[in-house]
Parts: C-alpha cells; sequence; structure tokens
C-alpha cells in the first residue's frame, strides 16, 4: 500500500470545493435550523418538545435528524462520487490504471482516501454545526448532540457504499450523484413517513437509513448496525468485484 | 438559420432528458408523492404528530386540510429541490464539460437560441412528468378527500408547476456560471433549501411572513390556505412568472458574453 499516493488524494479531496460546501452547509443549516426553532412561537416549540423521542439531545436534534440530515446525504454522495467517478469524468481512469497497481490496491487506496477524508470533513462540520446550534439554542446538549452525529457514520458509510456500487456501472459523476442520492433519500423517506403515520413506533431495522432516527432516539442499535454494517460490505465487495472485473 | 428546426431540437432533448436516469428518477419521486397523498394523508395528520399540531395551530380551514399538507408541505419541496432541477441543472456545465459546447454552437444556431432550446427542454421534461402524475394522481387522491374539486386541484398543480419553471430559470443560470455538474447540483439543491424556508417558516413570525412574499413559494403556495379567486390566481401566476425572467435573463447575458 503506498501511503503517499493516499496522502495525495486525501489532499486534493480535503482542498475540493465539495468539502468547503460540506462544512458549509453543515454550519448555514444549524444557524438557520437553531434561529427557527429559538424563535418559534410557543405553541409549535411545545409541539417539537412534545414530539422528540427521549433520548434526543433536544428539538433541535430533532428536527436536524429529521429534516437536515436528508439534505446532508447529498454531500456524503459527492464524497462517495470521489471514489472512481471522478477520474472516469476527468478521463484519467485509463491512464491511472495504466500504473503498476493492480485493481484491488487502486479500490483500496481511493476508499480509504475517500472515506478518511470524508471522516475528518464531517467531524469538523459537525463541532462546527454543534457549537452554532448550542450558541443559539441554549437548551441544546452539545456533547450528547455531536456524540450521536458520529455515532450515525456507519450509516453515512452506507450511502457512501451505495454511491460507490452506482458508479461502477453509470461511471460519471453526474449520474453517480443522481442515483446514490436518490437511493438514500427514497429509503430515508420510507421510513420517516412509516414514523409520521405510526407516532412512537420503532423505524425498521432492514432500512440502513433509519439507524439515525434509532440512534437519535437513543433506541436499541445492535440488530441495526449488523444490517446497516452487512449492507455497507455487501455493496462495497459486489461494487469492487464488478469493477474488477470490468473491462474499462 | 433557417435550416434549424427548433421545435424539434427542444423535443429530441426533452425526449433525452425523460428518457434517462433523471427522467426515471423524476417520476419515481413524483409517483411517491402522489402515493403519499393519496393513501397517507389521514395517518400523517393525526392529531398528536407534528404535523398533525402544526395544522391544529396555524390552520383554521378545515376544508383546505389536504391542500396545505400535500402542496404546501410536500409537493413545494419535491418540485424546486427535486425534480425540476433533474432536467436542467447540468445543462450548460455538462456541454462546456464535455466540450461539446463548441460542436453545438458551431451549428447554425445563436447563443440565446441555445439557452432557449436548453429551458423548453426542460420545460417539456419536466411538465410531462409533472403533469403526467399529477393528474392521474387526482383520481386516486379524490376518493380519499371527497371535499377536494378538480377545480381547486389543478390551480394549485398550475402554480406549482410555474414554480417549477422559476426553479428551472434559476437552476439554468447556477448551471451557466458553474464549471462542474456536481457543484453545479450542490449550487441548486442548497440554494433552494434556503429559498424556500421563509414560506416554511411564515408561520413562525411576521417578519419571515414578510420576507416569504419576496420568494415565489409564497405565491405558489397561497391557495393552499385560501379560496381561489379569479383575479388574484391570473395576479399570482403572473408575479411567478416575472420572478423567473431576471434569472433567464441574467443566464442568456452571461452565456452570450462568455468566451468560450
Amino acid at each position: 500500500m503506498n501511503f503517499q499516493l493516499i496522502f495525495i488524494d486525501m489532499k486534493v479531496m480535503l482542498m475540493s470545493k465539495r468539502a468547503t460546501y460540506t462544512i458549509l452547509f453543515l454550519a448555514i443549516f444549524a444557524l438557520t435550523f437553531a434561529a427557527m426553532i429559538e424563535y418559534s412561537p410557543e405553541g409549535l416549540k411545545s409541539a417539537l418538545e412534545a414530539a422528540k423521542p427521549d433520548g434526543s439531545a433536544g428539538a433541535f436534534e430533532y428536527m436536524w435528524f429529521e429534516d437536515v440530515l436528508k439534505m446532508l446525504l447529498l454531500m456524503v454522495v459527492s464524497f462517495g462520487a470521489f471514489m472512481i467517478s471522478d477520474l472516469e469524468d476527468d478521463d484519467t481512469m485509463g491512464l491511472t490504471l495504466a500504473r503498476p497497481e493492480s485493481r484491488l490496491d487502486f479500490l483500496i487506496r481511493r476508499t480509504l482516501s475517500s472515506v478518511l477524508s470524508f471522516l475528518m470533513i464531517f467531524t469538523i462540520g459537525s463541532l462546527i454545526a454543534g457549537v452554532i446550534a448550542w450558541a443559539i439554542v441554549s437548551s441544546l446538549d452539545l456533547p450528547l448532540f455531536i456524540l450521536h452525529q458520529l455515532m450515525i457514520l456507519p450509516m453515512l458509510l452506507f450511502v457512501f457504499a451505495l454511491t460507490f456500487f452506482f458508479s461502477v456501472p453509470l461511471r460519471t459523476v453526474t449520474y453517480s450523484v443522481l442515483a446514490g442520492f436518490a437511493g438514500s433519500l427514497f429509503l430515508s423517506f420510507t421510513y420517516g413517513f412509516a414514523l409520521m403515520a405510526d407516532p412512537g413506533s420503532e423505524p425498521s431495522i432492514y432500512n440502513p437509513l433509519a439507524f439515525g432516527y434509532r440512534v437519535m432516539a437513543g433506541m436499541p442499535l445492535a440488530e441495526s448496525f449488523l444490517v446497516v454494517l452487512v449492507s455497507t460490505i455487501i455493496l462495497f465487495v459486489a461494487g469492487g468485484l464488478w469493477f474488477i472485473k470490468k473491462d474499462i | 438559420m433557417d435550416n434549424v428546426n427548433l421545435i424539434a431540437i427542444v423535443w429530441h432533448r426533452a425526449m433525452n432528458n425523460l428518457f434517462s436516469i433523471r427522467g426515471l428518477i423524476a417520476l419515481l419521486m413524483s409517483i411517491y408523492m402522489i402515493v403519499i397523498g393519496a393513501y397517507m394523508m389521514d395517518a400523517l395528520m393525526e392529531a398528536g404528530t407534528v404535523t398533525g399540531e402544526l395544522y391544529t395551530l396555524f390552520m383554521d380551514n378545515p376544508d383546505m386540510k389536504f391542500q396545505w399538507f400535500f402542496f404546501d408541505g410536500a409537493l413545494i419541496k419535491m418540485v424546486t429541490m427535486f425534480t425540476a432541477p433533474l432536467f436542467i441543472f447540468d445543462a450548460v456545465s455538462g456541454d462546456k464539460k464535455g466540450e461539446r459546447i463548441g460542436i453545438l454552437l458551431s451549428r447554425p444556431i445563436t447563443r440565446v437560441q441555445y439557452m432557449i432550446i436548453n429551458l423548453a427542454s426542460a420545460i417539456l421534461a419536466f411538465g410531462i412528468v409533472f403533469f403526467g402524475t399529477m393528474i392521474p394522481g387526482y383520481f386516486s387522491i379524490q376518493p380519499q378527500v371527497p371535499g377536494l374539486t378538480i377545480e381547486a386541484y389543478m390551480a394549485t398543480t398550475g402554480l406549482m408547476f410555474l414554480l417549477g419553471v422559476f426553479a428551472l430559470c434559476l437552476a439554468l443560470f447556477i448551471s451557466t456560471i458553474s464549471k462542474s455538474n456536481l457543484i453545479s447540483f450542490i449550487m441548486v439543491f442548497g440554494t433552494f433549501s434556503f429559498l424556500m424556508l421563509p414560506n416554511a417558516m411564515k408561520y413562525n413570525s411576521d417578519a419571515f411572513l414578510a420576507l416569504s412574499k419576496a420568494t415565489p413559494h409564497y405565491y405558489a403556495s397561497y391557495f393552499t390556505t385560501h379560496d381561489v379567486t379569479a383575479g388574484s390566481y391570473i395576479a399570482y401566476a403572473v408575479i411567478i412568472i416575472l420572478l423567473s425572467l431576471p434569472f433567464l435573463a441574467l443566464s442568456i447575458m452571461k452565456f452570450r458574453n462568455e468566451d468560450l
């Protein structure tokens, strides 16, 4: 494994516009939604307080996980496109694979660099978002909010894997991002509507995108985590095998 | 110039948009929304749910319950953030990135015509998906919402379509100034996420209500809480179109002056 190449890849990803926008979006959404909650009429505040699950860090976190996180999936998907789609778009895939590096090594390198870059950006963005929200909504339990943000990383890695899987046949960034984003949104809306239809119920453990809600609500995670983990591994392995066998 | 059949180009470009992964995603999103509207309304609006509580707090007209929830609560987001922009976010940036722009403009069409073709084909593709799902959707929704008349439903649907046209004009502008499709997509999605906030928060304070009047979302969703009157309806449709035109003009000006 060539660590120098991983660092070079990571440098490109961390300095990209996608990274900047991810942090910017997290910060602006935190500012907007925190202000929205803090300056809501009392009746709406009470409705939100009543609706938030007991294990959550407050009404802000409830809104964050129910609404904002769906929008932020786009940023996760855009990082997933770094793995192979970016090279396809730049027409540098053939050139890259012409190097004395096996496709498996290439995939491991790109996976490591894009996942690590995303983790760094998401952690920094979550800290900034948490502090902004806490400064506005004093009732927010900041450490718990940050902890929950970090605990949903397995779910975000699933979205990452889904985007990678789609990017093998679809190739370009545009279509990989569209398919990855639409796929994760469908899963997200499905459990969201099911919960709205039956308030107080538990989301299905078989929907990987419901893992975030379970984390926020303080529900048991073991079975759901296993489903997310297995789905993520299957998507990475299936996509990887497909890519290795594929005629570029 | 007279050898170019612009209508045929618009038609072909619209069909290319429709029979692609973006057309499929837009169609699935629309069908999904109709199914939710038709079969989950009562459950979603029950007292005790957040939506149900919002309704109790801010709506005093039971006849408008469906309109308010379906159009103002759900469809407005889908149209502006997910469906309409899909057909145009990479129109110019995609052609520039793929270096097709030179070949396209070497044909006997002007740059203004090129931009109009992009917008018209996107409006056509969006219109086919939107009305293609909304019109049959009425017949599956109506049995669950007996008070819903086709006039009220189609009136709001019409304004939502115009809101989609606004989304297309703004997305075309963003596509024109973007160098990459992905950045264009992120910018379009981000812009519409924020642009819809004043309308979504108009119940929070008078300040947000005043601010929401500067966005087309307010006018497109006005009749979800008020009875339709002919004069206001036409006025609001005109306002939405007038709010769209500056973005179309800016896109054309930017593209005309660009050194490709």
